[in-house]
């Protein structure tokens, strides 16, 4: 399918709005939109699999878990740098989603979301039990990421060219996912959500396209949790829980599923709304969150980019 | 082309085919008949692998293709345009197009010279499939099945919901794919529609045969049997 040039010179704008944030912001600032980043690119992985393909999946905390652990344990025992660790997280993380999604794409409907949902557990709860490896709830403590550029040298406190790393990867990440569900291959994907057995008498093996759905979501989400070790100089299990899961689940929602934009924008908003609220509120802020979530999904089940759409759509009808 | 022999099939334990035997030959036009339950749709399924055949054979161009898994029976040459919802309603009109498209066996037919056959569609492109007229979506259909470049067609009740000028230009259609030596399943209730475009006809029955002949045998004694409602 032809790229549409309006698009991609949006997501350049934005790019270069946000490589220009450094100087714009202060650590702390900086520090959320590095978060953001890396939790968007979680739900925009997530959004492969759930948004497109229409698989629920609760166990997908597991591979940003695996991604996560990868990396760290590689950085901590062997030194090699950056990208080989990010590498080794992405493989651990992306070969456990190849082998549990053959496993779980033969599972139908609910059989999906609890083969899911039970590796979550498993994983969980084999790493709370291997302390020695994992460090348990207390975790892993990384040092700071060996990344200086111009003298700039990233901290634990303040991330500087830590984000602008993040940034590149996230980028690239992005531009790579959206190229593939503008393929033919993301196109079979939304007939597999929208009618499986149609999908198969048009020849569609639905098998093996849930389950290249589902490695290659894993491979992004392990690769979203490897930013993640080697940036917030400390993980532990908790990443493995099913609620890590649920959180991408709900940024999806909230933003937009089956858009790519939505998660990621999704993700954002919830953060910055999240920072906002809990100023005001200190002790009822996820109130107030679950409460915005709530309207959100009871009258705008397209998300915030179906309401920016919408929107769109209502000021351009005024200006005719 | 097309061959069933005492075909048992159904899903999961519910048998709903018990024992249908039929032919389809190149460039014939062959109908199913029966009421709502009869075994017309699990017909057409469990020759495309989407209702388990539990005995019997089925058998397309000599292969026998009873045991195989559902996504490769298409490729083999077999279009299909299912009863019902027929879109993918959330895609696109082109999409819906496409997603025929690259099945193809040959890549030789262009997109534009398929459109060609279904004007209404060409304006309507970006729209989303299921904000489509039940006519329009019912052209999307036949126009994506053709897309793969079938040597057969399966139809599902084409004409069902229809308004009059459009049966006739279903019709066209199955006559059009006549004419270029495929071979066609038509599941159909109306006997009028049925006796204008098949060369045979099967009368079925819960799930088996019990009428067999052509539109000049006597078709009194299948419209009494099945009791088909002639519109």
């Amino acid at each position: 399918m032809p790229i549409d040039m309006r698009k991609l010179f949006a997501f350049g704008v934005v790019f270069a709005l946000m490589a220009i944030a450094p100087g714009l912001l202060n650590p702390y600032q900086l520090s959320i939109l590095l978060k953001i980043l890396i939790w968007g690119l979680f739900a925009m992985s997530y959004d492969l699999v759930f948004g497109y393909t229409g698989l629920l999946s609760l166990g997908h905390s597991v591979y940003f878990g695996l991604g996560a652990y990868g990396a760290a344990l590689m950085m901590l025992q062997m030194h090699p740098g950056i990208a080989i660790s990010l590498a080794a997280g992405v493989l651990l993380g992306g070969l456990a989603a190849a082998l549990i999604g053959l496993l779980a794409v033969r599972s139908g409907g609910h059989g999906f979301i609890i083969v899911t949902a039970v590796t979550a557990l498993l994983f969980y709860l084999l790493a709370q039990s291997q302390r020695n490896v994992t460090g348990g709830d207390d975790g892993l403590t990384l040092g700071p990421l060996p990344l200086q550029i111009a003298g700039w040298s990233a901290g634990c406190a303040d991330p500087g060219p830590a984000y602008l790393l993040v940034l590149v990867v996230a980028g690239l990440s992005f531009l790579l996912l959206y190229a593939l569900v503008r393929a033919p291959l993301g196109l079979a994907l939304r007939c597999v959500r929208e009618n499986e057995p149609r999908a198969q008498a048009l020849g569609y093996d639905t098998i093996t396209l849930k389950w290249l759905a589902f490695a290659l979501s894993g491979g992004a989400a392990a690769l979203a949790g490897a930013l993640y070790a080697l940036t917030n100089c400390h993980i532990s299990t908790a990443l493995f829980h099913w609620l890590v899961s649920a959180d991408a689940l709900i940024w999806t929602l909230f933003g937009g599923m089956g858009t790519l934009v939505g998660p990621l924008l999704g993700t954002g908003v919830f953060f910055i709304l999240r920072e906002g609220l809990s100023g005001i509120w200190q002790v009822g802020y996820p109130i107030l969150v679950g409460l915005t979530l709530l309207l959100i999904a009871r009258f705008f089940p397209q998300g915030l980019l179906g309401i920016i759409k919408g929107l769109g759509q209502t000021l351009r009808g005024f200006s005719r | 082309m097309l061959e069933l022999v005492n075909v048992y099939a159904g899903y999961g334990t519910g048998v709903v085919l018990h024992g249908i035997s039929l032919r389809v030959k190149p460039g014939e036009v062959v109908g199913l008949l029966g009421r709502n339950g009869a075994g017309k749709t699990t017909t057409l399924k469990s020759v495309l692998g989407l209702a388990r055949a539990y005995s019997g054979s089925v058998k397309f161009e000599a292969r026998e293709i009873s045991r195989w898994p559902a996504h490769e029976i298409p490729r083999l040459g077999i279009g299909y345009v299912p009863q019902g919802r027929r879109v993918f309603p959330q895609l696109t009109v082109k999409e819906n197009l496409l997603i025929g498209w690259m099945k193809a066996s040959i890549y030789h037919s262009r997109l534009d010279q398929v459109l060609g056959s279904f004007p209404p569609l060409i304006d309507r492109l970006d729209q989303r499939a299921g904000t489509l007229s039940g006519g329009e979506q019912q052209m999307v259909a036949i126009a994506r099945a053709l897309l793969m470049q079938p040597k057969m067609m399966l139809l599902d009740e084409p004409t069902e919901g229809l308004m009059l000028s459009l049966v006739r230009e279903v019709e066209r259609l199955v006559r059009a794919m006549k004419e270029q030596q495929l071979g066609v399943l038509l599941a159909e209730q109306r006997l009028d529609t049925a006796l204008r475009l098949c060369d045979r006809i099967y009368g079925l029955e819960k799930g088996t045969v019990v009428w067999e002949g052509t539109p000049n045998d006597d078709v009194d004694d299948l419209r009494k049997h099945l009791e088909i409602r002639m519109e």
